[in-house]
């Protein structure tokens, strides 16, 4: 009661407005409630001390994530689990070597002789690619005398003898020609004095190999190719035999 | 201050298992209507007031076994009631569709809904006002006006300086003041 006259004087000397309200308590509640509920408040109790009534070994909690990351990269490295995952047919395979080799065999094993003849290689002219093509055909041209266009029109006999008397070295060129026997004329002359020919000429003995290999253009490798990669030449060649 | 013996004796009883659960009921018995009534006027509604006191006597349990007797019983009842009424109205205000300006016109709304709503009297416009006051210096009110606690036992409920609850309580009044004479 005092303390309610300490609150009251307190209101009036700052509010006298506040201090004239009757100290009433607007707010009701039914008439049980209070009765029972310090029952239903210990039930709650109990009820929230079950959920979270269950024990666990010592350590537990201390040991949980190194225990999770342990799980989580042996997972991760399971080819068995893997395989699981994408197919359970698969994985229900035993996994066992069916293949065999006989006793003794990885004692005996030997190695291939390594010491190979070094091939002649005879150096691409890496800035010529683009003209390979190109060169290939007019080469061709020259030496089976398919094409008759690098006739001097003036001339046309004697750049054609000229042409003839260099590569196979005829002393009749005339007789070769009008034999029409080129062709058995070249196989009197080696591989060597054809390459001779050709280096000091100028002529890229790749093409003229590539030229001189084959009868059917469709074989030889296209124009773009020559672009795209450096090694279509040589990868033509050794497909044809025509590099040791 | 010391404990009263009456609240030494169940404290002890409460921490000897066998007993523990009838000390408790007797806590219970001895604060309940108070410890309600202090919840009831900071949520205003009866199953709000009723969730917020369970959720108290809840904690309570769990941290009596832990208390430190260096202050009373029921200010530190009082302290776990004031810290769960302004938590629930914290999250009442993060879940309202409402604007936080018009979260005191819905703990209004929930006065005059009330059956016994009287608008001409003035200790329902007393209430309107105090739902208008921000939520901790509402409490201040709460706490100084109807459970007419000292400033001192305030000060350890609220944590806050005896200076500093009674500039806030006398601001208090002056808004409820002017809110009554202007409605």
């Amino acid at each position: 009661m005092n303390n309610r006259v300490d609150i009251s004087t307190e209101v009036n000397e700052i509010s006298k407005t506040l201090g004239s309200i009757p100290f009433i308590n607007v707010f009701t509640v039914d008439a049980n409630y209070f009765p029972s509920l310090a029952h239903v408040t210990i039930a709650k109790i109990y009820e929230e001390d079950s959920l979270n009534n269950f024990s666990v070994p010592d350590g537990y909690f201390e040991s949980l994530a190194g225990n999770i990351i342990t799980k989580i990269h042996a997972l991760e490295n399971d080819v068995a689990v893997e395989l699981k995952g994408i197919s359970s047919l698969v994985a229900g395979i035993e996994n066992k070597e069916t293949y065999t080799v006989s006793e003794g065999y990885f004692n005996n094993i030997t190695f291939l002789n390594n010491n190979r003849k070094s091939a002649k290689v005879i150096a691409i002219n890496k800035t010529r690619l683009f003209f390979k093509y190109a060169a290939a055909a007019v080469i061709t041209g020259l030496l089976g005398l398919s094409i008759v266009n690098i006739v001097d029109r003036n001339n046309p006999q004697t750049t054609i003898k000229t042409t003839v008397e260099t590569i196979t070295g005829a002393t009749k060129p005339n007789t070769v020609l009008m034999n029409g026997s080129f062709d058995e004329a070249l196989q009197n002359v080696s591989d060597n004095e054809i390459e001779q020919y050709l280096q000091k000429s100028g002529h890229d003995v790749n093409a003229a190999l590539v030229a001189s290999s084959t009868d059917d253009v469709e074989k030889l490798p296209e124009a773009t190719d020559y672009l795209l990669d450096e090694n279509v030449l040589e990868n033509y060649l050794k497909e044809n035999n025509l590099k040791n | 201050m010391p404990l009263p013996q009456d609240d030494i004796e169940l404290l002890m009883q409460f921490k000897d298992p066998a007993t523990k659960e009838r000390a408790f009921t007797a806590i219970l018995k001895k604060y309940q209507e108070k410890l309600y009534w202090h919840i009831r006027r900071m949520v205003v509604e009866h199953e709000d007031a009723n969730d917020v006191l369970q959720n108290m006597f809840v904690k309570a349990w769990k941290g009596l076994e832990n208390f430190r007797e260096d202050s009373q019983l029921y200010t530190w009842l009082y302290r776990i009631a004031t810290n769960e009424s302004l938590t629930f109205l914290e999250q009442q205000k993060k879940r309202s569709t409402f604007s936080m300006s018009d979260e005191e016109s819905g703990l209004s709304n929930k006065i005059k809904a009330d059956t016994n709503f009287d608008g001409n009297k003035l200790e329902w416009k007393l209430q309107l006002a105090v739902q208008k006051l921000p939520e901790k210096q509402k409490a201040v009110f709460n706490l100084r006006y109807f459970e007419e606690m000292p400033y001192a036992q305030i000060s350890t409920v609220l944590e806050t300086s005896e200076g500093a609850l009674k500039a806030s309580y006398h601001h208090a009044v002056k808004k409820i003041e002017h809110y009554i004479l202007n409605n």
